[in-house]
């Protein structure tokens, strides 16, 4: 016969080597996040360096090193499944065998005097699963905020407002990069309603997002066309390979209508960036002219920071701090904004600017 | 001086250009006594002969790519955009419906070669080059649809995009290209050319893979 005595320390000494060897697991989990976070620390500084190289056509590196981080940020399900599994059996062992020692100590009747004997074991649990859902958490990174702050997901890196929480980044390079450009196209408006509108479009190289944005269609004697909006993209996997979609090219965002017919042949547009980490919001000038079906640009796109206008994000909020630009609608526009995902617009503001005008335009943004 | 020297070589481009003979496109680009081997699957006995020449209408345009290739070496600016602009300009004088193949690969390939050899380390002006290249090409585009040359727009498009793809590794920026691609693909739509307009957006999304 084995003496109970005896055999509770076999047991503890049990759950206990079992405990070490979870210990070590965790030395080899984090070995392996430690590889892993270098990697991506890397390419992360790497992109950051890139902004500084503005005279050069980056957009091909940019969206290969994303690619490269997105690869180095899925683990294999092979060997973190297998991880997982052993931590998971390892876990369930030593509780069991704690249950076991418990059982076996207790002498005589169960009285509230024995609860309070089992508060340790039941802490030590509660911590041995919280101390699972960190190394699950560790092994797995995706989409969870444990660790989020140390690994971005790679859907970060083609965030505005992420990037230009860095201190040593230029972003507004890292725009130029992306080739934004306005186009306005003639649309047959849909239920053939008499007005022929147009459609104007937000075109990029390489698809950054989630930055407030304004933009202005105008010429010499009054606006055309407002739009504004805080713009965010969401590209879903594959559906036919499955593969997880940092990063697209060709995009195009359609911000609003506008009515065709009132354009005249040459305008003017100016876009705004205002990522949550600047002060000065970043434009793009460009002029255009009529051409057929189709506005075209007539001279280079300027791309420069704006520092007559100082702003600040509060709650959400764009707050203008300074503003002596041209642009006059921006002071109100801005009022409008907020930081829910939506892009409004408001056609032939210098009717008519009230909170009835605000459109919204729902149509979604597509690789053409 | 610079100016009376600019019109010398003008004048030797023009001269140079207008002697090029475009075969149509019914004829073999090269067919001639002369054994090409690139052009041949099976030897015929004979073929080789020593004394069969280079003819001299076979290569049209060397003396052409002879110039600017010089005033590349030189680093001469001027002479190389004027280069460029005239090899372009007489490439649609001599542009006709029945040898637009042909007069496309003849001329446009001379630009190819010469933005080449502007991508050389030691040119200090690639980016000015490439630029104005781009510039040049988008008229030229809109003037082979507007004309109704297909087929050369087609082949256009070919060179153009290997062009872009050699420019995007070198890191020139190529959003006028793109713009170039995009502008000739809603003209295209617009005419109804369906084939074309897909043939230059799969060029425009291809550029920088």
């Amino acid at each position: 016969m084995i003496q109970n005595n005896l055999y509770i320390l076999i047991i503890l000494s049990l759950s206990g080597s079992l405990l070490g060897l979870l210990g070590s697991t965790s030395i080899f989990v984090s070995l392996i996040i430690q590889r892993r976070v270098e990697r991506l620390q890397e390419i992360l500084e790497d992109l950051v360096n890139l902004s500084f190289e503005e005279g050069k056509n980056l957009s091909s590196e940019i969206y290969q090193l994303i690619n490269r981080y997105q690869m180095h940020y899925i683990l294999p399900h092979g060997p973190s499944n297998a991880i997982l599994w052993y931590i998971d059996y390892s876990i369930a062992a030593v509780i069991i065998l704690w249950v076991t020692g418990i059982i076996m100590s207790i002498r005589g009747p169960f009285t509230s005097e024995s609860i309070f004997y089992m508060l340790p074991q039941a802490a030590a649990i509660a911590i041995l699963l919280v101390f699972r859902r960190l190394l699950k958490n560790a092994i797995n990174p995706l989409d969870n905020p444990l660790f989020n702050a140390i690994i971005p997901p790679p859907a970060k890196l083609r965030s505005i407002s992420f990037l230009s929480n860095y201190v040593n980044i230029s972003v507004k390079s890292i725009l130029k990069q992306a080739r934004i450009n306005i186009s306005i196209e003639r649309k047959i408006s849909e239920n053939h309603r008499p007005s022929i509108k147009g459609r104007i479009v937000l075109k990029q190289e390489l698809s950054f997002d989630d930055f407030y944005y304004y933009i202005s269609v105008y010429d010499k004697q009054k606006t055309y066309f407002l739009g504004f909006g805080y713009l965010i993209l969401d590209f879903p996997p594959d559906n036919i390979t499955a593969k997880p979609i940092p990063i697209q090219r060709n995009m195009n965002i359609t911000l609003g209508h506008l009515l065709w017919e009132d354009l005249p042949d040459n305008l003017e547009a100016s876009f705004l960036v205002f990522p949550v980490g600047e002060k000065n919001p970043i434009e793009f000038y460009f002029k255009i002219e009529k051409d057929g079906n189709f506005f075209m640009p007539i001279t280079e796109n300027k791309c420069f920071i704006n520092q007559n206008i100082v702003y600040k994000v509060q709650n959400g909020q764009v707050a203008l701090l300074k503003h002596e630009s041209t642009l006059s609608y921006l002071e109100k526009a801005l009022q409008y904004l907020g930081r829910q995902k939506g892009v409004y617009f408001v056609q032939e503001p210098f009717k008519d600017f009230t909170q009835q005008r605000v459109q919204i335009c729902t149509e979604s943004p597509r690789v053409q | 001086m610079h100016k009376s020297r600019l019109r010398a070589y003008h004048n030797s481009l023009s001269y140079f250009i207008e002697q090029a003979v475009i075969p149509k496109d019914s004829d073999a680009i090269l067919e001639s006594d002369y054994c090409d081997l690139s052009y041949l699957t099976h030897i015929k006995s004979g073929l080789f002969d020593p004394e069969k020449k280079l003819p001299d209408s076979d290569y049209p345009l060397g003396e052409v790519s002879l110039l600017i290739t010089r005033a590349i070496n030189h680093n001469y600016l001027d002479k190389i955009k004027i280069g460029l602009n005239e090899l372009l300009k007489g490439y649609l004088r001599k542009l006709e419906k029945d040898n637009q193949a042909n007069c496309t690969h003849l001329f446009i390939s001379r630009v190819k070669e010469t933005f080449q050899h502007t991508l050389l380390p030691s040119f200090p002006h690639t980016e000015e080059v490439w630029l104005y290249l781009c510039k040049c090409l988008q008229p030229v585009g809109y003037y082979l649809l507007e004309n109704g040359y297909i087929e050369a727009s087609v082949h256009l498009a070919d060179y153009v995009a290997a062009m872009g793809k050699t420019a995007a590794k070198k890191g020139l920026h190529t959003d006028k290209i793109q713009q170039f691609f995009r502008m000739i693909e809603l003209k295209a739509m617009e005419m109804g050319l369906e084939h074309l307009s897909g043939h230059v957006k799969n060029h425009r999304h291809n550029i920088e893979l």
